[in-house]
């Protein structure tokens, strides 16, 4: 059987509309939560600030993609919640300073002192 | 050629498929029917609505089937469901004379009631003994919708100019007339009950030190058993509760470096509250406003370093909250959400409660 | 006798609509199934004729029309853009949803923010008797609100259902193609724990096949699923899903749901018991209490999640409900930290094709080793459909 023209923009259009689609949904960061990690090593503060992240915050964020920033430079630049050098004025301390994250209360003092370094001194 | 012979099956077989989906129509709404004089005659009345809402054609298209469902659904005294059912049966039967009914009265035509099948006039009695019934059905003034009120008057007056059952339908209008009289009056009566709550609240206290004062903060949860009784109409509810507040709690600083906590720290008092709601269903469900005043003693251990002591505000504190009330007969859940007058904390209740009368 | 005022009385008798709509909560005006007022049978998704007539008559307040309409009349401007359908195979809905969010208010970290949760367009295709066969799509704007590293950004465009079902009968269906999974209360609240908890929130749809049956007791529905085929192969969530639910004392359901996916990074397996009252008159309280068993790769995610909802409606007027959404959240089973979200809310339809919503979150934690403040949220929401 010929093809039509107007089957072939049918498909086509449908294909279209379809590969302009965002996807993004509970999965889209699974590969970085609970798949091999592998973090960037530029930054020395990062790894162990990346292990507190990742016990006290990304635990609960699982809909952020916190996950997915495995270097200091991808939480500067997109996360919003780190100022590169400014810990105090950055969202993620302002919300532990007011006791309002994690909230179960849960991270200690020294694991908070260990992101205000590593906010204060990223590269 | 195989092609060919296979595209002309396809043809024949959709060309019956019209045909076939009638008679299997047919046959399946003959069963349809079948089934609900028998499900009506077992006076399973919410089984019959149920058939109906799965298979409204085949109950659309027969007057028997259609007013064994109608009546089912005024045993389940659901009248707007009811009268949609006697809506859609006119519609899909008797348009027609519905349009030339409604051209009548537009052209101040008086209509004659030979032009109007008996099966109309009947189903119109219908629509007019559920709206009655709606009316009839209200517990109080506010349950009387305007917009029944209104389609009442203008039935009665369809029925009027037809003809029909003129003397039953006055013996309706005089009832509610007597019921709309009635409502009037107001009615309260009085209401004890008996709860056991599930409580959340928080409490600041401050550590004071040498250099500095911390913040601390108290997470509570306890058992809130009490009684209460509401003097209530048929739509307001005012009412009184009294309770005995058992429960217990963790306390940390909320900044600073200083670290204090405690962990299960017994916190118990009183709980009083006057409310007043309204009563938004034929079930007695309630939402409303609440002032509490509590009163609850919570000791926090004094930390063992000199020059520290902890300070804790008044054990008497005021609460402003919205509570509902979700009824099943005599029991019934009732949740508080609140905000203290003098702190910004906010206090919590879920409960199961029975009430007597 | 004049009968000049009885114009009314034909319009009464002319078509109507049946009560019912979107909301899992409106069992509490008699109907418990959405298949009547909605395409896809386990609800949310394009209305049909029926439903919005509905939406139309008994959930939006008559209060802003003329005193002179009908319900008939109101039900006959319910149709897309305020017209009547004069074909029966086509249909279209538009949908926005926009939201003004307040999180931490009052405090020196509040944050306010407007983001377009919904803005798509329904096209929906029937034919045959009593609509039997439909095909039914939805495109529109959903930019995410942040962009995955290595995903394009630029691709601001989503389609959260396409489908083609065929119903045998009134009482069984078949489904195939990209929909919500069957799982658990369909509540609108895509953030509540009986969402979030199993995945099954607003964007988790998935490509896969659906059965549903429907009786005067029973409704349930199966479905396996490949996960979303849109998305790379190591992450889809594989597996099936079923509800079930049964008629109780004539008014209420109970029932129960499963589900096991599986990835390639993450797998999991759910179950809940929910409920759904009514309290007549358009309330009513629904209740879910489940348990999520994620299994991960590298083992930092392992846990047991327990959740509970407890949401209520009263309506004291027509057109205006009030809320409690009270939720529970044990994150792990074996910690002792516990989360519980209170937030009672406001709803209103004030006319037809509009709903205006408020809502205060308070999430508050508990643990017996800590202490913390309530977190809190204020939530705008406006949803106009057309």
């Amino acid at each position: 059987m010929k093809k039509t023209p107007l089957r072939q923009i049918a498909i086509f259009s449908v294909m279209a509309l379809l590969g302009a689609c965002q996807v993004t949904n509970s999965n889209s960061t699974d590969e970085f939560q609970y798949g091999p990690i592998q973090l960037d090593s530029s930054d020395p503060n990062f790894a162990a600030a990346y292990r507190v992240l990742q016990n006290k915050c990304i635990s609960c964020h699982t809909h952020s993609n916190w996950a997915v920033y495995t270097s200091s430079a991808l939480w500067a630049d997109e996360s919003r919640v780190v100022i590169r050098g400014d810990a105090e004025n950055s969202p993620l301390i302002q919300q532990i300073r007011a006791n309002l994250m994690p909230q179960d209360g849960s991270i200690s003092s020294s694991e908070t002192q260990t992101l205000v370094n590593w906010i204060d001194n990223m590269p | 050629m195989a092609l060919r012979t296979v595209t002309i099956l396809i043809a024949l077989f959709v060309s019956t498929v019209p045909a076939m989906a009638q008679i299997q129509l047919e046959a399946s709404s003959f069963q349809v029917q079948n089934e609900i004089a028998r499900l009506y005659q077992q006076k399973k009345y919410r089984l019959v609505v149920r058939k109906y809402l799965v298979n409204r054609k085949a109950v659309l298209h027969d007057y028997r089937t259609a007013l064994l469902v109608n009546i089912a659904y005024e045993k389940l005294r659901e009248y707007p469901e009811a009268l949609t059912l006697n809506f859609d049966y006119i519609r899909t039967n008797f348009q027609t004379e519905n349009v030339r009914l409604k051209k009548e009265f537009q052209n101040n035509q008086a209509p004659d009631p030979a032009n109007y099948p008996l099966q109309f006039q009947s189903v119109f009695f219908r629509i007019y003994g559920d709206y009655s019934q709606e009316i009839l059905g209200a517990t109080w003034q506010g349950g009387v919708s305007g917009r029944n009120l209104s389609a009442f008057e203008q039935y009665k007056k369809a029925l009027d100019a037809l003809g029909y059952q003129a003397e039953a339908v006055q013996n309706i209008h005089d009832r509610v007339d007597n019921h709309l009289k009635l409502l009037k009056k107001k009615k309260y009566r009085w209401r004890p009950r008996v709860f056991l709550d599930y409580i959340s609240w928080q409490t600041s206290a401050s550590l004071n030190g040498p250099y500095e004062t911390t913040a601390l903060l108290a997470t509570n949860v306890g058992l809130c058993p009490g009684a209460g009784i509401s003097y209530e109409s048929g739509f307001w509810a005012l009412s009184f509760d009294l309770s005995y507040l058992q429960g217990s709690g963790g306390v940390s600083a909320t900044q600073g470096l200083v670290q204090y906590q405690q962990t299960d720290v017994s916190a118990t008092g009183f709980k009083a509250a006057l409310g007043a709601g309204m009563i938004v269903s034929e079930s007695r469900s309630e939402l409303g406003l609440r002032l509490t005043v509590l009163d609850v003693s919570q000791s926090l251990a004094r930390p063992d370093s000199t020059g520290y002591s902890v300070e804790q505000p008044n054990s008497l504190s005021e609460v402003i909250s919205i509570y509902s009330r979700w009824t099943f007969d005599h029991f019934y859940l009732q949740s508080d959400f609140g905000r203290y007058f003098k702190r910004p904390a906010t206090l919590w209740s879920l409960g199961l409660g029975y009430s007597f009368f | 006798m004049k009968f000049s005022v009885a114009l009314l009385i034909a319009f009464l008798a002319l078509v109507h609509s049946r009560p019912a709509e979107a909301y899992p909560h409106f069992i509490g005006h008699g109907y418990p199934s959405c298949l009547n007022c909605h395409y896809n049978p386990l609800g949310n998704g394009p209305l049909t004729d029926y439903g919005r007539s509905v939406g139309a008559d008994l959930v939006s307040s008559g209060m802003f029309y003329p005193q002179n309409w009908s319900d008939e009349k109101v039900a006959s401007l319910s149709g897309f853009l305020f017209r009547t359908p004069v074909q029966d195979h086509i249909r279209t809905q538009i949908n926005y949803r926009g939201l003004y969010l307040i999180q931490n208010p009052g405090t020196s970290i509040e944050k306010k923010q407007w983001i377009n949760m919904q803005a798509d367009g329904q096209l929906i295709l029937k034919f045959l008797e009593d609509d039997k066969l439909t095909f039914v799509g939805d495109f529109g704007y959903s930019p995410p609100e942040q962009p995955i590293p290595g995903e394009d950004p630029n691709k601001k465009f989503r389609s959260r259902e396409y489908y083609v079902g065929y119903r045998f009968s009134p009482a069984i269906g078949v489904y195939a193609g990209f929909m919500d999974k069957a799982y658990g209360i369909r509540v609108a609240e895509h953030i509540d724990f009986n969402r979030v908890i199993p995945q099954v929130t607003q964007d988790d749809q998935t490509h896969g096949v659906m059965v549903h049956f429907v009786n005067e007791e029973w409704e349930g529905a199966v479905q396996g699923f490949v996960g979303n085929l849109q998305q790379a192969s190591d992450l889809r969530q594989k597996g099936f899903s079923a509800i079930v639910e049964r008629s109780v004392n004539e008014i209420h359901r109970v029932g129960f749901s499963v589900m096991k996916t599986s990835g390639e990074y993450l797998s999991l397996l759910s179950g809940a018991l929910h409920g759904r009252f009514s309290l007549k008159d358009g309330s009513a309280v629904l209740v879910e209490l489940g348990q999520t068993r994620k299994s991960t790769q590298n083992g930092t995610g392992d846990r047991n999640s327990r959740y509970g909802l407890l949401q209520t409606y009263l309506r004291p007027i027509r057109g205006l409900y009030f809320l409690a959404n009270i939720e529970y959240l044990k994150g792990d089973v074996t910690n002792d930290s516990t989360t519980i979200r209170w937030g009672p809310g406001v709803q209103f339809f004030p006319v037809q094709k509009l709903e205006l919503r408020l809502d205060v979150d308070d999430s508050r934690n508990f643990n017996p080793n800590a202490s913390t403040v309530d977190n809190w949220m204020v939530l705008l929401q406006t949803h106009v459909w057309l």
